[in-house]
């Protein structure tokens, strides 16, 4: 029964010995329903160093950990293994209870035999029992070798860089620097205010857009500790979090910041071009204010289009008309370098090409505009001071058709819903209805996604109002004679064709991810959806947070959004910042790689493959890491072929040690699976939550990334007869260490190919991604494996025995010689290979 | 039916949105009523509706133009399902009156529009040549091997 102990008394252990503690749980019924509990605890007990086990109906409770306490003074235990759900559940709860009782938190072990075990073989109690004894012993192999890890701090600096400034990063750069940080500010245009200033109102309010940002866009530039660098391009960042050192690339503007924005010079300019602000609706001159809120309120030139261009001074004219002196052709394109603790990137987005749509006409009929020209349009300030007018023949027009989903939602353009045109159209369908009541409104569309607070009562207004729906978008747009516009099409929800004429078409287009963002994620090694937009490091629990520490992300440049949602989005940013830069430290988690430059050759092999630029090599060809960039993922140390590289915590000591023990028995029936922590780890977990029933047969070993899976784990596993080995890892381009599971991959194909070589069947390696959802995937890899693992003959496992402790052999015959030759010895890096018949059963 | 969904890949299907730009643009659509290259879509692969798509007489209004499938955000195989579709009705007996008299005119003459004297006059009339009667034989083989014979009494 649950609650009952069983207590070994392993005496004669050695001082400084590994005293090992088991707690097996039942966790009520969730595991003691299906796996005999006490039968794990007393198969623990005979196990080596372990000098105390027992079973509780929950570990997890006050009772269960106030124990667990007791015993470690008690029974002067210093490695503790909890045999009960996910480590990525509890572990941290189990963490502080040993370390509340003087232990390391790093010493302790937790066996999964929750989800990846009771839940998944709810039918098969003996061998979900077996499969638990397994787990045990193999975790009491590895915590007989964990050792105690201190953390370390890193000093940040108390500065934040915020890339982009549209609304997101006006508020992300406004919060940082009124919690007293200093900001630096970067945009590339002339002015801040992104998209929100061109737009005219904003849903569901209908507040005037400019109204709302102006203000905001003004006191970022007067913030005493924002520096505003506007015209301004980042061209490098390096370094980690708390310390990245940041280069931009100021574009010359010809004019100083004493300009009060008067206007005289633009007034006696002889040079106009299409302004981009107005999408080219309008003109500019070449020395200019792109609009009349812009911050900072000083006017620029543009070389390209001034009469000056090339040095040459053939037009004084702005210059004789500017009375503060404020032009100077001599300025010029100007560097700069500086150090920040945090970024925030607010890239922010571009909006799609209707002219990738042929069949619609933009760019070939006058009256085809976009959403974005209308909002400008529609607009006070705009070219044509907020009157609708058909660009062919400057008529009001007395029926428009909005057509939604341009380049949205199609797996030819952009496969996402990018979210805001649907309520942008009812916006703009409303605007239409109060200033020309009568004009005759329609909207094509495949789906109104009206989802937000006050999003349906708009919708309803929009009806109300008289804005006709129709479900179905045209196949086409006819442009006829007279301007006008024949829209073909079917109304699904009549199942009838449609024919309809109007003056002016509105293409509702998307939302697609800023241009300049490449080179900012090539800087900050960020991974990308498969939209193009910014990964998060957790789509749910970490939703501004990315996969490199520091960086965070506000605005549509993580996917498309409204207003609100970016400005939430930019305060949440904001104040993940803020925490990293209140502390004044960041803590590194000790599962970093550590470099014996003892046995280190210097081949730069480490360097090559980490994902994160942390290993450099120092005066004396001897590989370094940087603490503080390095995130543990173990690649490094996979790839190194003089075990020079030691993952703290996962070292290939311990990870040998559980493959030693799980091969004790039975292992030519069995499957061992490696499972990166974030996602096939996870996967794993999921299809236990999820109750998937699948084989018994594997048992998998937990590291950070499938980049860590070195080949000598695989050949141990092979060498000590197991009959299939599984590597799983992130998809590819999800990898949770940038591209690290590339090296996963080749490295499995490098294996195949070996085995191929030496006559054995490649089959028995398999590799699958499996992403955090994908629970059923892992299942089904499992099932197809264990039909496989049923061909294999025990012929072929010994042939596979022999090939690879020879391999083992020569390796280490090659070690030897090399530290003979060097001199060097390491004699704690022991590689003894203890043979096992095949087939031993228990 | 069976076939068809092996040869057309479900998922495929799954992904239309019912934007309805297939019919919209559909030169058949627009002068046969009642035929609608969404509407089979979503019958006959996501309803389950296959019988009654497949004895629907106006599915052999559909030109294969291919203007569905250019169009189509998704690029499914609209089309190619409507062809398939098509074999299929052809063989549960779903063939239009015209259409069969037009094939068996072809496996006897060789041609698809019957050449009548009247029309040979009219050529000799305009000083053209008499046209050349194709091998009717080997266009009859052609069709038997296409499998028209297990269909029509050829």
């Amino acid at each position: 029964m649950a609650g009952e102990t069983r207590v070994s008394e392993n005496g004669g252990l050695a001082a400084g010995e590994p005293r090992v503690g088991v707690y097996v749980c039942h966790c009520g019924l969730n595991i003691g329903g299906t796996v005999d509990c006490e039968a794990v605890a007393l198969h623990a007990s005979k196990l080596e160093n372990v000098v105390y086990a027992e079973h509780q109906l929950y570990t997890c409770s006050e009772p269960g950990q106030e124990k667990i306490k007791r015993d470690i003074a008690e029974h002067n235990l210093n490695r503790i293994v909890v045999a009960a759900c996910s480590p990525r559940m509890h572990e941290p709860t189990f963490r502080s209870c040993i370390q509340a009782a003087g232990l390391n938190q790093y010493l302790l072990e937790m066996a999964n035999i929750r989800e990846h075990c009771s839940w998944v073989h709810l039918h098969d109690k003996k061998e979900a029992t077996e499969k638990a004894k397994d787990l045990v012993r193999m975790s009491v192999a590895r915590a007989r070798l964990l050792e105690a890890q201190e953390e370390v701090d890193i000093p940040v600096i108390q500065k934040a860089l915020v890339i982009g400034g549209g609304v997101a990063g006006i508020q992300a750069a406004l919060d940082l620097a009124d919690s007293g940080y200093e900001v630096m500010l970067v945009e590339k245009e002339p002015s801040i205010g992104g998209r929100m200033a061109q737009i005219d109102k904003t849903f569901p309010t209908m507040d005037c857009s400019i109204c709302i940002l102006a203000p905001k866009m003004a006191e970022a530039g007067r913030h005493p500790r924002i520096k505003l660098m506007s015209l301004t391009e980042v061209t490098n960042i390096s370094g980690y979090v708390g310390n990245f050192s940041v280069t931009v690339r100021h574009r010359a503007r010809y004019v100083t910041s004493d300009c009060s924005a008067c206007g005289e010079c633009s007034e006696v300019c002889p040079q106009f071009a299409p302004n981009e602000f107005d999408i080219g609706l309008a003109t500019r001159n070449a020395i200019y204010l792109p609009f009349a809120q812009a911050v900072p309120a000083t006017y620029r030139i543009d070389m390209d289009l001034c009469l000056n261009r090339g040095g040459v001074r053939v037009c004084e004219k702005c210059v004789e008309a500017c009375e503060r002196k404020c032009i100077d052709f001599n300025d010029r394109e100007t560097e700069e370098s500086f150090e920040v603790g945090t970024i925030v990137v607010a890239t922010g987005v571009d909006v799609f090409d209707a002219r990738e749509i042929p069949q619609y006409q933009y760019g070939r009929a006058a009256n085809v505009i976009t959403s974005l020209e209308f909002e400008r349009m529609i607009n006070a300030g705009g070219p044509t001071g907020g009157n609708l007018i058909r660009p062919l023949d400057h008529q009001v027009p007395k029926s428009v058709a909005f057509l939604q989903c341009i380049g949205s939602r199609s797996s030819k353009t952009n496969p996402y819903c990018s979210n805001v045109c649907c309520m942008n159209t009812i916006k703009d369908s409303l605007l239409i209805k109060e200033h020309w009541p009568d004009t005759q409104i329609t909207v094509f569309y495949i789906d109104i996604r009206a989802f937000g607070k006050g999003f349906e009562d708009l919708f309803q207004r929009a009806k109300m109002a008289g804005v006709q729906f129709i479900h179905g978008l045209p196949g086409e747009i006819i442009p006829l004679k007279n301007g006008n516009l024949r829209l073909v099409g079917e109304s699904t929800l009549l199942s009838k064709l449609y024919d309809i004429e109007v003056e002016l078409a509105i293409l509702s287009v998307g939302l697609k991810p800023s241009t300049g963002s490449d080179l900012v994620r090539r800087f900050l090694t960020l991974s990308l959806t498969s939209g193009g937009f910014f990964m998060v490091a957790h789509p749910k629990l970490r939703p501004v947070d990315t996969s490199t520490r520091g960086v965070f992300l506000a605005g549509c440049a993580e996917g498309p959004k409204d207003i609100k949602d970016s400005v939430t989005q930019a305060s949440a940013a904001a104040a993940r910042a803020n925490i990293i830069m209140r502390r004044g430290k960041v803590t590194v988690e000790a599962i970093t790689a550590r470099v014996d430059a003892g046995a280190c050759t210097g081949c730069g092999a480490c360097i090559k493959v980490c994902p994160y630029q942390a290993i450099y090599l120092d005066e004396n060809k001897k590989a370094v890491v940087v603490e503080a960039a390095c995130t543990g993922c173990g690649t490094c140390g996979a790839e190194c072929q003089f075990s020079a590289i030691t993952m703290r915590h996962f070292t290939d000591e311990q990870i040998l040690a559980q493959i030693d023990a799980f091969t004790e028995y039975e292992s030519d029936k069995k499957i061992l699976a490696f499972n990166c922590n974030w996602c096939s780890y996870a996967g794993a977990d999921f299809a236990g939550v999820s109750r998937m029933q699948y084989p018994t047969e594997v048992r998998i070993i937990r590291t950070m990334c499938s980049g860590r899976v070195s080949l000598r784990f695989v050949e141990r596993a092979f060498a000590r007869g197991v009959a299939m080995v599984l590597i799983s890892g992130c998809h590819i381009g999800d990898c949770h260490y940038i591209d690290a599971n590339t090296h996963t991959e080749k490295r499995f194909r490098r294996l195949r190919k070996i085995m191929e070589q030496n006559g054995l069947d490649p089959e028995r390696l398999q590799l699958v991604w499996v992403s955090a959802a994908e629970g059923q995937r892992f299942q089904e890899k499992i099932a197809a494996m264990q039909s496989k693992l049923k061909t294999i003959s025990q012929e072929e496992i010994k042939r596979g025995m022999k090939v690879f402790v020879e391999r083992e052999k020569k390796t280490e015959q090659r070690r030897q010689k090399r530290e003979g030759t060097n001199g060097f010895s390491t004699p704690d890096r022991k590689t003894k290979i203890p043979l096992v018949e095949a087939g031993r059963s228990r | 039916m069976a076939k068809a969904l092996d040869l057309y890949d479900k998922e495929e299907f799954y992904r239309c949105l019912q934007c309805a730009i297939c019919t919209g643009s559909c030169p058949t659509a627009q002068v046969v009523d009642g035929f609608n290259p969404r509407e089979i879509i979503l019958r006959y692969m996501l309803y389950g509706e296959q019988e009654e798509v497949l004895a629907d007489e106006k599915l052999w209004c559909c030109t294969t133009c291919h203007a569905c499938q250019e169009r189509c955000p998704h690029e499914i195989t609209i089309s190619g399902l409507l062809t398939h579709i098509m074999n299929l009705a052809a063989r549960r007996g779903n063939l239009p009156r015209p259409l069969k008299e037009n094939i068996k005119l072809m496996a006897e003459t060789g041609w698809s529009v019957r050449a009548t004297s009247h029309s040979d006059r009219i050529r000799e009339q305009l000083g053209l040549k008499p046209l050349k009667r194709p091998d009717a034989a080997e266009i009859r083989s052609i069709l038997c091997e296409a499998g028209l014979e297990e269909i029509l009494d050829l």
